[in-house]
């Protein structure tokens, strides 16, 4: 007994127990079901991210082909080294777990969509198309890309097609106001001495990543002011050199007064208002929106709005820009304000790009494109959308509105599950990033026109199409002829007629600098640069490039911009809110997570921000559920209190909103709670709120 | 500027002031060191985050309110260095060729004793086996061992990508490798330049002498950690913040 006591005491003294200890830690971790990384050569190769039209060089670490992970090109002219959150992520999207796998067809007021074989969806689609029903609209949420081309070739070839290419909300506004095609836009931000930002993320993923690191450095050497213009102080007030705290919805309004100011006391530019037709007309409009009227609505003191007004008149070349989610009133004031100070076509203003010259390609028809917000209500009876770009969100309120109700189809192309339950849609599975060839036209906040190439290194899964092949199916299905050929071979055209042009710079990110295209010797030679990442970017345009007429009274008819008859100021609202374009709507890596669900940085779905005085009088604390109800419905959220945010507003996330749900209209979506007006916009709606109890 | 690889410590200094919260490092983190994306269940308090971005506020109320974001991840304390001294595993150790504090999973058993001793919160607890969506693995990080649950895991300055710098050096004659050479995830993937990374031995580098900015201030200094990461920030309310109450802003943020 004494000796098996004292060899189990001993046995402690020696390594054994400890070994045994360590082994048994080693061996519980090394379990089949815990994944293991690939095995194989690394490789690394250079591509363009498709993601948005921001079009950022990228390298690629891989394992074979397939990518393991991702980081911006060094002195990349648009992102410079860097890429977003989404971007990090781009090679996750091909093993997304929403990812279509087949065809399937929804049908109006149900969430369960029907599986189809590939042929079988062509034949309903074929049949849909020219069963003579009525106009067909195609939606290009990307314009400028071959795909795009081969759209439009559609809209030409066929009466009954409509080719609607949509651009920056704000640039759609301003396209309507001119008299004549303004051509491809662009902001000029590097140019622009004074930045008055009516809530565009600039420091947060706005435009080209490197774009919040060019305007603090721009802002250290007191080159450039930022006035941000928003209802909370979100990352990009806190960090412009002016926040100027404006209620939700009084945007517009605000803008509108800047206006006014501007023509009272006639700070505008004299040769821009020569240009402008309805310039009486819209002068008398715009006295309504004087300061003080407007103060009230915006919280805004009338000083605030003159001193405002008057630095955005001097301090030449002045831009005003908007966020990509603003309603349509905030575009058209916006794009009025630039008008009025003469920036559009000038150094540091909105720019008018020269067209990328692929004419010898895709000759275009010189047909002037018009905005969904010109279309008939009611009149659509069939919507072809290219879902398959990430972060390009359409406002369900304003399809369902020019959609013929009950009996219209929506025709989409989507990696993922989507659905309207207010029509018959077909979603037809697309390919991601990584599978296909695909070009990207350039970011918004660049002032030249620009295109850069997306190579296919992954295998596609069967079934899947990408825009360009869904463009020949649907022509195919119209009896329509469209540019044939495969994508790559498309695309190639295109960068050789570039080449031939001799115009503009190209980027070589294996030598790291741009040269002329002129030293370029061949197309094949810029094919290799573009394929490998790099970026063609066309000469600036020349001259003075403002546009000769323009009609502003078009977009304010049909804005209808009214100030609110009374402010009760013990009413809540509730505002949908989305704290980055790129991803809100469309469905991103679940690694985001960390983001959101795991750090509390970004908000979730069904997450709100709260003021702490809004919630203190409700009794409610940071992380109590809440129950929001409007004359329109009701939904629960987690309460967010901070600080940041202004009182009696509250900011519910739709972040993945459409991700969560097979349906756009689920309970989850907040937007379904807002009031919608005419132009499809959302609108600060009043709500009460409620403590849920457990 | 190349330094001898026998002597580095390596740091990272952050410019708080140009932090806009995007969140790139933490993602940028998670894909270099195969951390898996949440469990449905997760939460800020037990999700895995080797890099958090956390919010600091003035304190007023709105519109007065201004915030900035702190990334916090492992300080890589050079003194005392609380996890080392209270592991039973041996599973953390200081690495003396480059200063940095690694963690070594397979050999922890998952006490959790240097959760509670890391006066950072920057630990983190697995509490689920990871799991990536069907097809998603092929995209894990294959320099880096994934980690089932069970086990701490925590930022080791991606200790993988020295590791490849330095074999790269050797291969090409060299015992020194420079500071451009290696570089973490999260200082490769920040947007604004926020995040510098380099030796804090070398006089001349970038980091050594940001340390040395009248801007610079580390965490919980008082201490006597020596943590290797340094904050810059002009705000004087964010310094008063730091030395006063930074224990409460993180505390909420942290795991376990």
């Amino acid at each position: 007994m004494q000796f098996v006591g004292g060899s189990a005491l001993g046995l402690l003294f020696t390594p054994i127990p400890w070994k045994v200890l360590n082994d048994s830690a080693i061996w519980t971790q090394n379990w089949p079901w815990i994944p293991a990384p690939l095995t194989g050569e690394f490789t690394s190769f250079g591509t363009t991210c498709t993601l948005c039209q921001s079009a950022c060089g990228m390298r690629a670490r891989s394992v074979g082909k397939q990518p393991v992970s991702l980081s911006g090109i060094p002195g990349h002219p648009f992102n410079n080294g860097s890429l977003c959150t989404a971007g990090i992520l781009a090679h996750h999207l091909r093993y997304h777990p929403s990812r279509l796998r087949q065809p399937i067809k929804f049908l109006p007021g149900t969430g369960y969509g029907t599986p189809l074989s590939s042929t079988t969806v062509v034949d309903e689609i074929s049949r849909c198309l020219n069963g003579n029903r009525g106009p067909v609209v195609i939606l290009d949420g990307r314009p400028g890309r071959t795909a795009s081309a081969l759209f439009g070739q559609l809209g030409e070839a066929h009466p009954a097609v409509r080719y609607i290419p949509m651009s920056a909300p704000a640039f759609d506004v301003l396209h309507t106001m001119s008299d004549a095609p303004l051509g491809p836009l662009g902001y000029d931000i590097d140019g622009a001495r004074l930045l008055v930002n009516f809530g565009a993320p600039l420091f947060d993923a706005w435009g080209t990543p490197s774009r919040a690191s060019k305007v603090m450095d721009t802002r250290a050497s007191k080159t450039q002011t930022v006035i941000h213009v928003e209802a909370l102080c979100s990352r990009s007030a806190s960090r412009s050199d002016q926040w100027i705290a404006a209620r939700p919805g009084s945007e517009a309004l605000l803008a509108l007064s800047l206006a006014c100011v501007m023509i009272e006391e006639k700070l505008y530019s004299a040769a821009a208002a020569r240009t402008i037709g309805d310039f009486g007309e819209f002068s008398d409009y715009i006295r309504t929106f004087s300061p003080e009227a407007v103060s009230g609505a915006s919280g805004v003191r009338p000083e605030t709005i003159r001193t405002t007004a008057r630095a955005f008149a001097s301090q030449s070349p002045a831009l005003a820009i908007v966020g990509n989610d603003a309603s349509y009133e905030t575009c058209a004031a916006v794009m009025a304000l630039n008008i009025l100070a003469g920036t559009v076509g000038h150094t540091g203003g909105v720019a008018r790009r020269n067209a990328i010259p692929d004419a010898a390609v895709f000759p275009s028809s010189g047909v002037r494109a018009v905005s969904l917000h010109d279309v008939p209500d009611h009149s659509i009876c069939t919507l072809i959308i290219d879902e398959s770009l990430s972060g390009c969100t359409l406002s369900d309120a304003l399809l369902e509105k020019k959609l013929v109700p009950k009996d219209a189809t929506i025709i989409s192309l989507s990696p993922f599950v989507t659905s309207r339950p207010y029509c018959t849609q077909y979603v037809v599975p697309s390919t991601v990033m990584f599978e296909t060839m695909s070009d990207v036209p350039g970011p918004i906040d660049a002032a030249v026109s620009s295109l850069a190439v997306s190579a296919a290194v992954l295998q596609a899964p069967d079934g899947m199409m990408d825009a360009v092949q869904f463009a020949q199916m649907l022509g195919r299905a119209l009896g329509s002829t469209t540019a044939s050929g495969t994508t790559e071979e498309l695309v190639k055209q295109r960068v050789a007629a570039i080449h031939a042009s001799k115009r503009g710079t190209v980027f070589a990110p294996s030598t790291g600098v741009s040269t002329a295209l002129q030293q370029c010797a061949s197309a094949d030679e810029l094919w290799s640069a573009l394929a490998e990442g790099g970026c063609w970017m066309d000469d600036a345009a020349r001259g003075d490039n403002a546009p000769a007429a323009m009609t502003l009274m078009n977009a304010f008819r049909a804005a209808q911009i009214s100030l609110p008859q009374s402010h009760n100021v013990d009413q809540l609202f509730v505002v949908p809110f989305a704290e980055t374009t790129i991803y809100n709507g469309t469905p991103v890596s679940p690694l985001l997570s960390k983001v959101s669900q795991e750090s509390g940085l970004r908000l979730s779905l069904r997450q709100a921000y709260v003021n702490p005085a809004t919630a203190m009088a409700r009794s409610v604390a940071n992380g109590e559920t809440i129950s929001l109800t409007t004359k329109n419905g009701s939904m629960t959220v987690q309460a967010k209190v901070d600080a940041s945010v202004m009182p009696d507003v509250i900011f519910v996330s739709i972040a993945g909103s459409r991700e969560s749900s097979v349906s756009a209209h689920s309970a989850h979506d907040v937007r379904l709670l807002c009031n919608v007006n005419e132009n499809g916009s959302f609108s600060s709606t009043p709500v009460s709120l409620q403590k849920v109890t457990a | 500027m190349e330094t001898n690889h026998t002597s580095p410590r390596y740091g990272m200094v952050i410019d708080v002031d140009r932090c806009t919260g995007c969140g790139n490092c933490m993602v940028a983190c998670a894909v270099e060191n195969n951390v898996p994306p949440a469990d449905p269940k997760a939460t800020e308090r037990t999700g895995t985050t080797w890099m958090r971005v956390s919010k600091l506020e003035n304190g007023l109320p709105f519109p007065e309110n201004r915030s900035v974001y702190l990334p916090v991840s492992c300080q890589q304390c050079d003194h005392h260095t609380p996890c080392v001294s209270v592991c039973p595993q041996n599973a953390v150790e200081y690495d003396t060729e480059s200063g940095i504090v690694a963690q070594i999973p397979v050999r922890c058993f998952g006490c959790r004793y240097c959760v509670t001793a890391c006066p950072y919160h920057a630990r983190y607890y697995n509490w689920w086996d990871p799991v990536w969506p069907e097809g998603m693995e092929k995209t894990l990080n294959p320099d880096v061992s994934t980690r089932m649950r069970g086990v701490v895991e925590k930022c080791n300055f991606c200790h993988g990508r020295l590791q490849a710098a330095r074999a790269k050096a050797a291969a090409e004659g060299r015992r020194t490798i420079a500071d451009a050479e290696y570089v973490p995830a999260c200082g490769e993937s920040c947007p604004t330049h926020a995040i510098h990374f380099g030796n804090l031995s070398d006089p001349n580098s970038d980091v050594s002498m940001l340390s040395k900015d009248k801007r610079a201030f580390r965490l919980l200094e008082e201490l006597g950690t020596e943590p290797k990461v340094y904050f810059l920030s002009e705000q004087d309310w964010v310094h008063a913040i730091v030395k006063n109450k930074i224990s409460t802003e993180l505390k909420g943020h942290g795991n376990g």
